[in-house]
């Protein structure tokens, strides 16, 4: 019978739960003794929760016999699964060859939730013997056991130096869509008409009725209206003449005569450049990011800040003729409600 | 007293005939294998009160996925533990909405971890104004987790519901629901193994909750009902 400390014996207890688990500390004998337990399957004096054992095992035994601990109940097919997966993810935060070994053993040997987290666990430790491991189990067409173990491979790939990367096949198994939106300038009518639709809601801005550009989002168009200081031909040379609201995006559905204001582009001098914000009508700040000189023109780059589940980059360049941009977006991650019952 | 059908219809949006089980207690999965007292239920809903969102993860209607019926039968065996336990405060919980993620959207969803644990909440909500609680298979690195004082805002960044596993008695998983229910209300560990927010007395992070973990102070019941998310009826 092993003896427990009484932190031990609540830390380990199958009488209890864990709901949170934090910084725990426990002294050497009582490492020693959860080794003890884990390692020998020794009876303890009360009865222990072995799952929560090796929770507590992976927060305080860090370098200490921690893969052969773990692998030995990973390997063990009379432990819980539930046991075993927590090994399994424990294997997963020590990157070591034991740790490796052990969960390419188990990979073959294990299946459903537990084969998972095997994988999972490879994903953030592995090697180029766990892509192989991994290769083997390509036929399994699930799809949620697909995007697992693509994942992982995905994972060891980018960490091992000279594995090439198939970026297509990387952004079709993540589901991923890279969405790019050229500007285009508007012709003098659409401009006109642009900025009649804002029915003088325009933040007390004089408008250029004869520069704007227009980006089609969907069946939405955006619009970027500049101040009327900015004359063609002096583009560059207006934008650095003064810090000023240099102009405002403007959205409009083609089915309505009506656009609303939702940004406005205000432009500060810097000492490298011009730095740019873009806010709500509000004044927050939605998009940052500077204009510096290179050659004859200048280049820019703004990108969201805050939060937001579609990550934007807008990147251009300006001349005194002219301002070409881009936006580039990823598919929006939308918040999933679930099947009704 | 308020009468059944009054009660129903103002704070359960319900109309017509209406089955007592199905719609006013919420527990749509078949018979309880615990009494249940209508009279204290409908007082209790019309005071302070939250709506609870429960998602099953990688369930099948046909019960070929992660649950049993066994297993939704004790969910709602779990509810009403907590709904008990929370009934010593006067703090109700009036509506259930129940979801489920299908095997074929849960993804690695059905075993998680405490981050993967917040990405889940992150990516799935229900109702406004239900919080959100995520029933998975297997929590690797605890029994659940919670945010502590949880937004009201399902867009918020970060952990946005409890998400728990269910243990081998009715008790223990509705201790442990109220537990973590009870984190998202604003409740943290209490320090003392009998209080259903259990045991961290010597402040080591270590949150403990046993089956003896039943009770609920004046002040934690205040602090609940102060939560964004409770409302009266």
């Amino acid at each position: 019978m092993i003896a427990l400390s009484p932190k031990l014996s609540r830390v380990v207890s199958d009488q209890a739960l864990d709901c949170i688990n934090g910084n725990l500390s426990l002294d050497k004998n009582e490492i020693d003794t959860l080794t003890k337990i884990l390692s020998t399957k020794g009876k303890a004096k009360s009865p222990v929760n072995r799952k929560r054992a090796v929770n507590a095992f992976i927060q305080v035994a860090k370098n200490r016999d921690f893969p052969e601990v773990l692998a030995k109940i990973l390997l063990d097919s009379t432990e819980l699964n539930a046991t075993r997966i927590a090994a399994a993810s424990g294997l997963g935060k020590f990157a070591d060859e034991e740790s490796e070994k052990a969960l390419i053993q188990a990979l073959g040997k294990t299946n459903g939730h537990l084969q998972r987290e095997v994988i999972k666990a490879m994903g953030r430790i592995g090697t180029e013997k766990s892509i192989k491991a991994l290769d083997a189990l390509s036929e399994n067409n699930d799809p949620g056991f697909k995007h697992t173990l693509t994942f992982a491979r995905i994972f060891i790939g980018y960490r091992i130096k000279g594995t090439s990367i198939d970026s297509e096949k990387i952004k079709e198994a993540l589901g991923v869509q890279w969405i790019k939106l050229q500007s285009n300038p508007l012709s003098s009518k659409k401009l006109q008409e642009n900025i009649q639709s804002l029915r003088d809601n325009t933040f007390g801005l004089k408008l250029s009725d004869d520069i704007g550009f227009e980006i089609m989002c969907g069946k939405t168009s955006n619009t970027l209206l500049l101040n009327d200081k900015f004359k063609p031909g002096a583009l560059l040379k207006n934008l650095k003449s003064r810090s000023q609201i240099s102009g405002i995006v403007a959205a409009r559905n083609p089915k309505e005569s009506i656009s609303t204001v939702r940004n406005i582009v205000i432009t500060n001098l810097s000492e490298s450049g011009i730095d740019i914000i873009i806010t709500r009508t509000t004044g927050e700040v939605v998009y940052a990011g500077d204009a510096w000189p290179e050659g004859e023109l200048w280049k820019f780059t703004l990108r969201d800040i805050g939060l937001t589940s579609a990550p934007t980059t807008v990147t251009g360049t300006i001349s005194d003729k002219e301002i070409i941009f881009e936006v580039s977006s990823v598919s929006q991650r939308r918040v999933k409600t679930g099947q009704r019952i | 007293m308020t009468s059944v059908r009054t009660v129903a219809e103002n704070c359960l949006d319900l109309s017509g005939s209406f089955s007592i089980r199905r719609d006013v207690y919420g527990y749509i999965w078949g018979t309880m294998n615990r009494d249940l007292s209508l009279k204290n239920h409908i007082e209790l809903i019309q005071g302070p009160s939250c709506n609870l969102c429960l998602f099953l993860v990688g369930h099948e209607p046909d019960f070929s996925g992660e649950f049993t019926q066994a297993d939704t039968q004790r969910m709602q065996a779990a509810i009403d533990v907590a709904r008990d336990i929370y009934a010593q405060e006067n703090f109700g919980i009036r509506k259930l909405y129940w979801r489920y993620i299908p095997s074929s959207e849960a993804g690695g969803y059905t075993v998680v971890d405490g981050s993967e644990a917040t990405d889940l909440t992150e990516d799935y909500s229900g109702p406004n104004d239900g919080l959100d609680v995520f029933f998975v298979t297997n929590v690797t690195d605890a029994s659940g987790w919670s945010k502590v004082d949880g937004p009201c805002d399902k867009d918020a960044k970060g952990r946005t519901g409890s998400v728990m596993e269910l243990s081998n008695s009715d008790l223990v998983t509705g201790i442990v629901l109220g537990h973590e229910v009870g984190h998202y209300l604003g409740l943290s560990h209490e320090g003392d193994i009998t209080n259903l927010m259990g045991d961290d007395a010597d402040g080591d992070g270590i949150g403990s909750i046993n089956s003896t973990s039943l009770n609920l102070t004046n002040n934690q019941g205040n602090t609940m009902k102060g939560h964004c998310s409770v409302s009266n009826c």
